[in-house]
């Protein structure tokens, strides 16, 4: 064990150090563009997640799954040995920061749309009464609102996007892990090299999954945004996000899984306060803890009526169900 | 075109069929080690002692914030272990930090009124945790756990690069360097997309329908 991380190893590795350095710096060169580009997309589509036209959910669905079930490795590989066929070489640099740029845009995009979800459906409402556009709702209105909940799942998705750019490591993209191949290859000092990576990687993931953590902690505090009625499905969809592992923290995991339920864990319970029954928004006393204000306390909605409601009767008297079966009581009724 | 029927013998999807084959038992050989290793952590760090929880904590900080494929060269190169074990023990150790926090949240998830009755019934704590906690934590772990299963078919892709071991990834290189006509390597990419797709997108499916099912049930 002493041999693997024998002295005169790190010696020689430390000696390379101009060429980790640059290793390290191309490493957060990608990290950073990769991150516009993912932060763009996911943003875009996030939205594209929530509008009304179909197309446009369609075409959100089509990449987010695209993306987030195939490989990124293969991603890559597609534009590192098919586009050349194609007469598009692309340098290794820049195939890290568009692949992996759209593999978390899909992912971001998916934590946007929760976010959005989380925001008070009133608030698009009192938007539109106000007479703003679409987009300023979005931009203006909604979005300000959501990136509590947004923020720390993408501090998470920010720190995962560092670590994925090792696989360039795989094409010759010259970056941290590349480096530490390289020089591993040559000198078959394997234990430093891959310790010295570990080391420069965890410098900069940790301090975004600290934020993350400190961003949630504090998010905690605000208890007023998680009260949209997308409350439950929001809950559901910070595990659904997970396909990019590390993406629930253990305290948003509880509060996810819990969504309202007393928990063990202290404080959580307060944190998602429960849709009281569906189709009712909480009393505003009950969302803030304070005195009803002067209007009436007890604000109801009728829940969202099926827009085909004859064709919804017509299934289900097909399948046997109260539908059909009623209407024949009630016309034997009128005949007496 | 006869570029296309060359490749598509039933003996080359065979071929790229085993390779999945070889996928999906890693990953599924790591994903149950790793329920076991991070279940270990988890309870780990809920325990009293503050060394265990230390020890648990920079467990998991450690491998959320390192890359996999550094990992999988460690166990590889640095610990000299075969191919396949170290394959297995990487996403193994990787994975236990993510099902780690994903055990946390289950465990937290469980009403604290079950802990009090079970304790309230002389349920020992093993006895606690078997028959009470865990049957109702597993319930809401599920898609989690599912999730990291899809991660990691998606991840074991490395292996290949990293350790030339033949899963999905290596089996379809490995047919290109017989087939290399333009066609034919759109084609096994594509083919090799459209495998990995299938699989991680029913998994992903199965796992949406599941918590559908679990909030329906709520």
């Amino acid at each position: 064990m002493t041999e693997i991380f024998a002295p005169y190893k790190w010696e020689a590795l430390f000696a390379r150090w101009p060429d980790i350095l640059a290793a390290f710096g191309m490493t957060a060169a990608i990290s950073a563009l990769a991150l516009v580009i993912a932060l763009v997309l996911g943003f875009v589509f996030g939205v594209f997640a929530v509008s009304r036209f179909r197309i446009l959910r369609a075409l959100t669905r089509v990449y987010v799954e695209t993306v987030q079930n195939i490989p990124l490795l293969l991603q890559v590989f597609v534009l590192y040995a098919v586009f050349p066929l194609l007469g598009l070489t692309i340098a290794s640099f820049w195939i890290g920061v568009i692949a992996i740029g759209a593999y978390h845009g899909g992912y971001m995009s998916e934590v946007v749309r929760s976010g959005i979800g989380s925001v008070h459906r009133g608030q698009f409402e009192a938007a539109k009464s106000q007479g703003f556009s679409p987009v300023q709702t979005m931009t203006l209105i909604i979005l300000p609102q959501a990136m509590r909940i947004i923020l720390p799942p993408l501090a998470v998705q920010a720190a995962n996007l560092v670590k994925n750019t090792s696989v360039l490591a795989l094409i010759a993209g010259g970056e941290l892990m590349y480096f530490a191949n390289s020089f591993a290859g040559d000198t078959s000092y394997y234990g430093p090299a891959y310790v010295a990576a570990a080391v420069l990687y965890f410098a900069i993931c940790f301090p975004l999954s600290r934020a993350a953590v400190y961003l949630e902690r504090r998010m905690g505090t605000h208890r007023h945004v998680a009260t949209g009625d997308a409350t439950e499905e929001l809950a559901a969809d910070a595990v659904e996000v997970t396909p990019g592992t590390h993406d629930i923290t253990g305290h948003a995991a509880a509060q996810a899984m819990a969504a309202g339920v007393t928990t063990m864990v202290e404080g959580t319970s307060t944190l998602v306060p429960p849709v009281a029954d569906k189709g009712r928004y909480l009393t505003y006393a009950e969302l803030y803890g304070i005195d009803a204000p002067a209007w009436p306390d007890r604000r109801t909605v009728a829940p969202r009526t099926p827009r085909n409601r004859r064709g919804l009767a017509r299934v289900r008297g097909a399948m046997g169900r109260t539908g059909g079966r009623r209407r024949g009581k009630g016309r034997r009724g009128g005949r007496k | 075109m006869s570029d296309i029927a060359a490749l598509l013998t039933w003996t080359n999807i065979r071929f790229l069929l085993e390779g999945l084959g070889l996928t999906l038992i890693i990953s599924a050989l790591a994903i149950a080690c790793s329920i076991v290793l991070g279940a270990v952590i988890s309870i780990m760090r809920g325990s009293s002692s503050r060394l265990l929880r230390g020890f648990a904590i920079a467990y998991v900080e450690l491998f959320k914030n390192t890359p996999l494929l550094l990992w999988i060269m460690f166990t590889f190169f640095v610990a000299q272990l075969p191919p396949l074990p170290a394959a297995v023990l990487a996403f193994t150790l990787f994975t236990a930090a993510s099902v780690a926090e994903i055990v946390r949240g289950g465990l937290a998830s469980v009403p604290a009124g079950q802990y009090e009755a079970a304790r309230s019934q002389g349920f020992s704590a093993p006895q606690m945790y078997l028959y009470i906690i865990l049957p109702q934590a597993l319930r809401n772990m599920v898609p989690a756990l599912l999730s990291q299963f899809v991660t990691t078919i998606k991840d074991t892709s490395y292996l290949w690069g990293a350790m030339a071991l033949q899963e999905l990834m290596g089996r379809g290189m490995i047919l290109m360097n017989s087939y290399n006509s333009t066609v034919q390597i759109f084609a096994i990419f594509g083919l090799m997309a459209l495998i990995y797709f299938v699989v991680c997108f029913t998994l992903s499916q199965i796992v949406r329908a599941y918590q559908r099912r679990l909030k329906g049930a709520r």
